[in-house]
This record gives C-alpha cells, sequence and structure tokens, in this order.
C-alpha cells in the first residue's frame, strides 16, 4: 500500500497533477492540487538552486534563463533526479557538450572540481620548509603523491579568466587547498604529467626527473608544485 | 542506548548554524554570549574534510550538537537510504552529538531522491512500516533517535490514525522521542482546517526531546483562500511564539531551535531569536510545569 501510495505522489510530482488518482487524498480537489504544487515547487526549486549555487560563474556566462533551461534539462535526462543536493551537479560539465559554448563548460568543470577540492579529507601539504635541511639522497627517495584536495582541470578555452584574469592563458589548472582556502594555478603540460603519475606514492626523484625532461623550467618546477600545496609525503606510522 | 558518554542536550535555546555564522558564533563564544548549543544538518557534512569540518570541530569544542537530518528517508517503502544512514553513523562517532533527529517522512522513491520531506499515510501498515527503520536507525547508531511532526499540505484519504496517537505509539514501539516542530503544527493547521491549540495540547511533553520554532509564508492560494508554506525565511511568527510558551509552560524546560534556513539574516539577529526562546525557557518554573 505505502509502495502504491509512494509511486503514485512520484508520478504526480514528476509528470503533473493528471497522474494523480483520485482515491489518493482526502479534501477539496483544489486543495489537494494546491498541496501537490508546494511540494513539486519546493522539488524544483531544491534541484535548481543547488545547481546555482554549484555553478555561479558558469550561470553568469550563459544567463539566468539560458542557465536554468539547462539545469532542468540535466535534471530530467541526466540522472540528476537520484542524486543528493550535494551531489546534483555531478556530469554537469560533460553533459553540458554540444548544448552550451566550450568556456560554458569550462567553467561548469573547474566549478565542479572546486566543490570537489573544498570537501576533500584533509591532510598536511608537503611544504618546501620541510625539505630544506634534509640530505640530498632523502630528498630525492622521499616518498609523495598528489594531495587529497588537488584537482587538475583542462580547459579548451580561456574561461579560467573568470576566475582569476591572471589564468587568462592557461589551459590547464590546479585547484589546490593546503590549508582552508581552494586556489588556483596555472599548469604547463608537464606539471599535469607529473601530478597524474603521483596518484600513489612515488619517489620525489621520479616527478623531478619527469619534469626535468618536458618542463620549461627543468625539475626546478617540482617546487611550484610544492608550493602549491599539491603535493603530500606519506606520513610516519604511530 | 544512549551511549554513557553522549553529551545532553542543554533544556535552554539553540542556534541553527549557518556557514555564513561560523565566525560570529566562534567570537560569541569568546565573549561569553554565545548560545548553549548548535543544531546542523549532518547532510552539509557528509564530505570527508575541508572548512566545514573545520568550524564544526571549532564550534564542538564549545556547546554540544544535534544533528537534524534530512536525508534518512524513514518512511520510503523501500526503506531508509542505507548510504546516508552509514554517513549519518560516521558523522556521529566523529562528533558524538548530544541529539539526533529525522522527520516523519519520505524522500526517495525508485528513480527519485526528492529534496523534499513528503508526507506519509497515518495507517497502521505505515506504522509498523516507519518503526521497523526507525529500529533499524537507531540499531545502527547505538543511539535512540527524535522523529519530526511535518508541515503538512496534503492528507490521505486513507489515514485512519491521527497524526499524535501516530507519533505516540511509534514512540511506544521504538523507544524514540519526538521533535515537536510547533511551526509546523501551526502551518498544518492552517492548510488542513484545524485547531492548532488542540492539536499542540494533545502532544506527551514526556516524549518532547528538543521543539522547533520558525517562521513561515502564508500566500493567496489562487482560489480566494490562503496556503501555508514551512520556508524557515522569516522571524518566529507571534502565534508560533505563543504556542511555544504555552507548551512549555506544561513540559517545563525544554531544549528549543529557532530554526531560519531562506534569507538567512545576520547572526545577531538570530541570536536574538534564540534569547526570546530562552527567557520563554526560563520563565516556565517547574511549579508552573508540573501544574
Amino acid at each position: 500500500m505505502l509502495e502504491r501510495d509512494q509511486a503514485a505522489i512520484t508520478a504526480a510530482i514528476n509528470g503533473g497533477p493528471d497522474h494523480l488518482p483520485d482515491w489518493l487524498f482526502a479534501g477539496d480537489p483544489a486543495q489537494i492540487l494546491r498541496g501537490l504544487r508546494v511540494h513539486a515547487n519546493t522539488i524544483s526549486h531544491a534541484r535548481l538552486v543547488a545547481l546555482e549555487e554549484t555553478f555561479p560563474l558558469c550561470r553568469d556566462l550563459l544567463g539566468a534563463e539560458t542557465f536554468n533551461r539547462l539545469s532542468r534539462h540535466h535534471v530530467e535526462t541526466n540522472g540528476a533526479r537520484r542524486r543528493a543536493l550535494a551531489d546534483i551537479g555531478a556530469g554537469f560539465a560533460d553533459w553540458l557538450r554540444g548544448k552550451a559554448p566550450p568556456p560554458a563548460q569550462d567553467l561548469a568543470r573547474i566549478e565542479w572540481a572546486w566543490l570537489e577540492c573544498y570537501h576533500a579529507a584533509d591532510a598536511p601539504a608537503l611544504t618546501l620548509a620541510e625539505l630544506a635541511g634534509q640530505s640530498e639522497a632523502a630528498l630525492l627517495s622521499l616518498p609523495v603523491r598528489r594531495h587529497p584536495a588537488a584537482r587538475i582541470v583542462r580547459l579548451s578555452s580561456d574561461a579560467a579568466a573568470a576566475l582569476d584574469p591572471a589564468l587568462a592563458a592557461t589551459r590547464i589548472v590546479l585547484l589546490a587547498r593546503p590549508d582552508a582556502e581552494v586556489r588556483a594555478h596555472a599548469l604547463a603540460p608537464a606539471d599535469a604529467a607529473a601530478l597524474a603519475l603521483a596518484d600513489h606514492f612515488v619517489p620525489l626523484r621520479n616527478l623531478i626527473a619527469l619534469l626535468a625532461e618536458e618542463h620549461p623550467g627543468g625539475g626546478a618546477a617540482i617546487a611550484s608544485l610544492i608550493a602549491a600545496g599539491a603535493l603530500e609525503m606519506a606520513q610516519e606510522e604511530g | 542506548m544512549s551511549a554513557s558518554t553522549t553529551p545532553r542536550l542543554p533544556r535552554r535555546a539553540g542556534i541553527g548554524l549557518k556557514s555564513q555564522h561560523y565566525a560570529a558564533l566562534l567570537a560569541a563564544v569568546e565573549a561569553g554570549t554565545a548560545p548553549a548549543w548548535a543544531e546542523i544538518h549532518p547532510q552539509n557534512y557528509f564530505g570527508p574534510g575541508g572548512p566545514p569540518h573545520r568550524w564544526l570541530t571549532a564550534v564542538a569544542e564549545h556547546m554540544p550538537l544535534s544533528f537534524h537530518s534530512v536525508g534518512l528517508s524513514l518512511g520510503s517503502s523501500g526503506g531508509v537510504d542505507r548510504g546516508e544512514l552509514n554517513a549519518l553513523a560516521a558523522l556521529c562517532a566523529r562528533y558524538v552529538p548530544a541529539m539526533v533527529s529525522d522527520h516523519l517522512s519520505w524522500s526517495n522513491g525508485p528513480g527519485d531522491k526528492f529534496p523534499d520531506l513528503l508526507p506519509m499515510p497515518y495507517t497502521s501498515a505505515a506504522l509498523a512500516h516507519f518503526a521497523g527503520e526507525v529500529a533499524r536507525v537507531q540499531d545502527r547508531l547505538g543511539r535512540t533517535i527524535l522523529i519530526e511532526n511535518p508541515s503538512r499540505y496534503l492528507a490521505f484519504a486513507a489515514s485512519n490514525w491521527c497524526e499524535v496517537d501516530f507519533l505516540h505509539e511509534l514512540c511506544r514501539r521504538t523507544g524514540c522521542g519526538l521533535l515537536l516542530d510547533i511551526n509546523n503544527i501551526l502551518v498544518s493547521a492552517h492548510n488542513l482546517g484545524r485547531d492548532p491549540e488542540a492539536w499542540l495540547d494533545a502532544f506527551d511533553p514526556r516524549l518532547v526531546g528538543e521543539i522547533h520554532v520558525a517562521g513561515h509564508a502564508v500566500k493567496p492560494d489562487g482560489a480566494g483562500g490562503t496556503i501555508a508554506i514551512d520556508d524557515h525565511g522569516s522571524p518566529v511568527g507571534t502565534a508560533c511564539w505563543t504556542l511555544l510558551d504555552r507548551f512549555l509552560r506544561r513540559a517545563g524546560p525544554t531544549s528549543v531551535l529557532v530554526e531560519w534556513d531562506s534569507d538567512v539574516p545576520d547572526y545577531a539577529v538570530l541570536r536574538a531569536e534564540t534569547a526570546r526562546a530562552d527567557a520563554l525557557i526560563a520563565a516556565c518554573s517547574p511549579v508552573t510545569a508540573d501544574a
């Protein structure tokens, strides 16, 4: 009985009041429709507001009307109805491909990564100060990996300028949160390759070697990644 | 079922913790003017880390917390949301809140996760189902929880229990308590044409572990009448304060939360509302309560 009732309410919320059976609710039909409308509006409003709050830059670029139209379409067709509000923006950036200009898709990608970075697990970021005073051998063998909050976003436009005008020319953005605040940095392709290599703990020498071969700044570029808070080192047990 | 190390929720007014108020609340702690406890929606802290946990950890060092969940979907025919329950259990283990609550409602269907608290029919079958899910949650959390009476816009034709009897029987069967939302009584009474005082007076105060008060909107319904909307977007209304006072004089001091979830004002405005609630709690002496 409960399953039948809830299926009927679900059908009415998703498909409109024509789907509401007349046996379900007591009272005046106009009042029933009024009550049903409150629930339907609450649900629709909450989903749209969650998307607006997740993608404010994308919304600014597209304009409210276009963003809301695309948001409704995303909710209805991209599996978002099954997600909690905190996750309702998952997949939105990829889904925008072909439906919105590339900069809008890029901004959505940045904003989703920003949210992931913000809520990611905490961990002490490796700092240059921690490396100072270590012997060369110890430094090169130090096991490091990408910090759990670090996210790499590849762009097809100059959309990062909306985040920070200094990032206008970059096509790869690093989002890092070594402390409380999420910060954006421009990355060279070799930086991104080094961080990809550091998905699991690797000796620091491996990253330096890769950067030495491929980065315009050579192996010294590792210092920029460390300063950005993009790496963590293995913590001692106990 | 509560662990002995679980703190108790003070029988005073608490504040709904909003991210924009983190710093102001901690400043109030330093100044000695903070409310006695704070309530959060645990769903806002299901991420593994980041600033929300830093702030919450700092707040939890100074005052007990109440976790007011909006995502368990206890009334869903398919049962409680297992993912939400696991996340809630982990958060409870991390922060050891003084109270945990959710709603007499459902949110999940086979293909939907509705961001709303949808109504339950008040039937014996629904009661048995809901009690089973409350028991499942309490077993998983290792503690009793509170269940909140809903805001209602609809009445099921099949209902053959009144809401208060339904909730009282739920408590009897599961050992859970009640989160009495007085604003919800006002909203439901307005929309269903009932007497809010009689509705409130039917609640057994011994089962009430926490009270919510809030503001709501009353809008034209397009058919010549009005509809009350539970939007938590304005100061607590006069009628809500009056009913709170009425209940406290019968129940004695009880934990009271002022809810304000949309168009959230400055911390000082919200704090003034909690101070008003504290004044009403202080005024309800045990002598009056026993009378």
